[in-house]
C-alpha cells in the first residue's frame, strides 16, 4: 500500500500541468446510435469524440451547421444538451499478444469473462493499405487442410479469397477448418452481426481443437450497435497488423461481409447521407475495398510478415451478380463457391469447381501439390460435361464410362467431413491415389473406407515417406515410386478384405 | 431559389446585421421585413437560418467568463484586453463553484480552461493511464 502510494505521488510530481484549450458543442439530437451535435467546428473527419459521462463517439458528418456523430456504448446516457469535446485523436484498439486466446468486442475490451487485457501498444481501426513498393508476390501456400481447396483453388499468404454462397452451405466450417489447420500462423475471427450462440458455439469447437491458442475471436454479434459492427473488421485488421509488422503470419476470418455491408447502410442512413443502388450509400464499395486492401504480403524490408483474408458473403438464392457480392468478387483475388444443391446432394464441402478460383493458383502450392492435382481439375471438368449421361452408362464407351467413373471417385475424394483437417502430406497421398487411377478399382461406395484405412496405415508402416513428403513439399521420382509401391500393396490387401467381407 | 442559396442568403444577411460586434437593429429588422415577403415554405426557412446564423454571430463575439468568486469591473477589463483581437464585444459573467479555483473563459465552441477541476481531471487520466 505504501508502495503504491508512493508510485501515485511520484506520477504526480512528474506531471506537468497546463491550462487547455477544448473545442466543444452540445448534443441537439440523439437517437438510434446517432448524436447530432452544434459546434464542435474544429473537428475532423473521424476524430474521437467524448461526450460527457465518459461516452465516445466518432465524427462522421461534417456539415457546415453541425456534426453527425456515432456513438460507440449505451447512447440512452446521452441528452439533448449533453456537452461533447473533441479529443485530438483518431479511434485506436489495443493490439498484442495478450489478445491471443481471447475473445474481444470491436473496441478490443474482452467479452469473455478472463478479466482485463493489459496492452501497452494501440493501433489505428482506420489505416492506408501497404503502398506498392512495400509488397511482393503471393508465394507461400496457406494450407486450409481441406483438399478440394488445397488442391484446385489454393491460398497462398498475403491472399484475398472469398468465400461466397447461400446460408447454410458450410462457409464458416471452411474458415474454422482453416484456423484448426494453422500452427504457425495467428488467425482472427471477426463475427459480424452473427447469433451470440453460434459464437460461443465457435469458440467451443476452436478450444475442443486446440485452436484458440492461436486465435483472437472480435465479436459484433447481432445484439451490438450497428457502429461496432461497422467498425469490427477494421479493428481486428488492426490487430493483425500489429503481428504483421513483426514479420509474422496472420489469417483474418470476416464472417460476414453481407452483414457489415446492412450495418453501414443503416447507419448512413440514420446519418442522412445520400442512398444509391438498394439503399446502400454510394461509397459501400471503399467501405470493402480499403479493408480488404490492407491484408497484403509485405517484402522482406519491411519484415516479411503477412495477411491473408478470407471474407465471406452471403448470397440469396445462388445469385453472386447481386450488388454486394460483384463488389467483393472484383476486390478479392478469386472465390470458393458453395452451393446448396450440391450440399444437399452429399456433396461436402459444397464446392462448385466451376465457379471457384483463386487467382493466385499455382505459386501458392507446394511442387508435391502441383504435380498431383494437375489433372484433377480438368477431370473434373470433364467428369460434370459427361455426368447428364452417367444415367445412361450402359449405353456409352468405354472411354466415357472409364472417364465417368473416374470422376465419381475423386468427386468422392474430395468429400470431407467438419472440422478434419487433413495433413498436407496426406492430402498429396490420397490425391495421388485419386489423379494415378488407383481408385479406378475400388467401389464409389468403399472409397472413403479406403481412404481412412490407406492414411492410417501409411501413419502406422510408413511414418518416413509422409515425413519426407513433408519435409521436401515435392514427390521426386525415389518418392513417386516408393508411394506407388506402398499403394498397390495396400490396394491389393484392401480388396482382398472387401472380397471376404462380401462372402 | 434553391435551399442552399436561400441559406447562403440567410448567413449573409446575419454577417451584415453585425457591427463592432453588435447587433444593428435597424439592419436585423429590415432583413426580417425582407424575408417575410418570401412565400411562406421559403420565409420560415430563411428565418430559422437568419436566427441560427445571429446566435452564431453573437456567441462568436461574446466572451463567457466562469470563475468561484465575484470579479471586479478592473478584473474584467483586464480579461476582455486579453482577448481583444477576437473582437470581441459582449462580456458574461457567471459564477460556477464546481470550477474549485480559477477560471474558464468561452467563446462560441472554444473552451479555455485554466480552472483547478481541470488539473484534477489531468492527474486522474495521468494516473489512470
Amino acid at each position: 500500500m505504501a508502495d503504491l502510494i508512493q508510485q501515485i505521488e511520484k506520477e504526480i510530481q512528474g506531471l506537468r500541468l497546463k491550462s487547455t484549450k477544448e473545442n466543444i458543442g452540445r448534443v441537439i439530437e440523439v437517437g438510434d446510435g446517432i448524436a447530432r451535435i452544434d459546434g464542435l467546428s474544429d473537428a475532423q473527419y473521424s476524430e474521437l469524440l467524448q461526450f460527457e459521462g465518459g461516452i465516445t463517439g466518432l465524427a462522421l458528418n461534417l456539415e457546415r451547421d453541425e456534426i453527425g456523430a456515432v456513438i460507440f456504448g449505451d447512447f440512452t446516457e446521452v441528452k439533448e444538451g449533453t456537452v461533447v469535446k473533441t479529443t485530438g485523436r483518431i479511434l485506436q484498439v489495443p493490439v498484442g499478444e495478450k489478445l491471443v486466446g481471447r475473445v474481444v468486442n470491436a473496441l478490443g475490451n474482452p467479452v469473455d469473462g478472463k478479466g482485463k487485457i493489459e496492452s501497452k501498444t494501440n493501433y489505428p481501426v482506420e489505416k492506408i493499405a501497404p503502398g506498392v513498393i512495400t509488397r511482393e508476390s503471393v508465394r507461400t501456400p496457406l494450407l486450409t487442410g481441406i483438399k478440394a481447396i488445397d488442391a484446385m483453388t489454393a491460398i497462398g499468404r498475403g491472399q484475398r479469397e472469398l468465400i461466397i454462397g447461400d446460408r447454410n452451405t458450410g462457409k464458416t466450417t471452411v474458415a474454422i477448418d482453416t484456423i484448426i489447420n494453422q500452427s504457425d500462423v495467428i488467425c482472427i475471427y471477426v463475427a459480424i452481426g452473427q447469433k451470440t450462440s453460434k459464437v460461443a458455439q465457435l469458440v467451443a469447437k476452436l478450444e475442443e481443437h486446440g485452436a484458440m491458442k492461436h486465435t483472437i475471436v472480435v465479436a459484433a454479434t447481432a445484439s451490438d450497435s450497428a457502429t461496432m459492427q461497422y467498425i469490427a473488421p477494421y479493428s481486428a485488421t488492426a490487430m493483425g497488423e500489429y503481428f504483421m509488422d513483426q514479420g509474422k503470419d496472420v489469417l483474418i476470418i470476416y464472417d460476414d461481409l453481407s452483414k457489415h455491408a446492412q450495418a453501414y447502410r443503416q447507419m448512413s442512413l440514420l446519418l442522412r447521407r445520400p442512398s444509391g443502388r438498394e439503399a446502400y450509400p454510394g461509397d459501400v464499395f471503399y467501405l470493402h475495398s480499403r479493408l480488404l486492401e490492407r491484408s497484403a504480403k509485405l517484402n522482406k524490408d519491411f519484415g516479411g510478415g503477412s495477411i491473408t483474408a478470407l471474407p465471406i458473403i452471403e448470397t440469396q438464392a445462388g445469385d453472386i451478380s447481386a450488388y454486394i457480392p460483384t463488389n467483393v468478387i472484383s476486390i478479392t483475388d478469386g472465390q470458393i463457391y458453395l452451393e446448396s444443391d450440391l450440399f444437399y446432394a452429399g456433396i461436402r464441402p459444397a464446392i462448385n469447381v466451376g465457379l471457384s478460383v483463386s487467382r493466385v493458383g499455382g505459386s501458392a502450392q507446394t511442387k508435391a501439390m502441383k504435380s498431383v492435382a494437375g489433372p484433377l481439375r480438368l477431370d473434373l471438368a470433364q467428369y460434370r460435361a459427361l455426368a447428364a449421361f452417367a444415367q445412361f452408362s450402359s449405353d456409352l464407351d468405354p472411354t466415357t464410362k472409364a472417364q465417368i467413373e473416374r470422376g465419381k471417385r475423386m468427386t468422392e475424394v474430395l468429400k470431407q467431413p467438419p472440422y478434419s483437417p487433413v495433413p498436407m502430406e496426406e492430402e498429396v497421398v490420397i490425391l495421388y491415389c485419386a489423379t494415378k487411377g488407383f481408385l479406378d478399382e475400388i467401389e464409389v461406395d468403399k472409397i472413403k473406407e479406403f481412404e481412412a484405412r490407406f492414411l492410417e496405415q501409411l501413419r502406422l508402416r510408413h511414418k518416413k515417406l509422409l515425413g519426407e513428403i513433408k519435409e521436401k513439399r515435392e514427390l521426386d521420382e525415389k518418392l513417386s515410386k516408393e508411394l506407388e509401391k506402398v499403394t498397390k500393396e495396400f490396394i491389393s490387401t484392401f480388396q482382398k478384405t472387401t472380397k471376404k467381407d462380401k462372402r | 431559389m434553391t435551399k442552399r442559396k436561400l441559406k447562403q442568403l440567410a448567413i449573409n444577411a446575419s454577417q451584415a446585421s453585425f457591427k463592432n460586434g453588435k447587433v444593428v437593429d435597424s439592419k436585423a429588422r429590415s432583413f426580417i421585413k425582407l424575408f417575410k415577403q418570401l412565400p411562406t415554405s421559403k420565409a420560415v426557412l430563411a428565418l430559422k437560418e437568419y436566427q441560427k446564423a445571429l446566435k452564431y454571430q453573437l456567441e462568436k463575439h461574446t466572451l463567457e467568463i466562469e470563475s468561484t468568486t465575484p470579479l471586479s469591473v478592473s478584473e474584467v477589463k483586464k480579461i476582455s484586453n486579453q482577448f481583444k483581437d477576437l473582437s470581441v464585444s459582449n462580456i458574461v459573467v457567471r459564477l460556477n463553484p464546481d470550477l474549485l479555483g480559477g477560471i474558464k473563459f468561452r467563446i462560441a465552441d472554444t473552451v479555455y480552461d485554466y480552472s483547478i477541476s481541470d488539473k484534477i481531471r489531468q492527474v486522474k487520466e495521468a494516473i489512470n493511464g
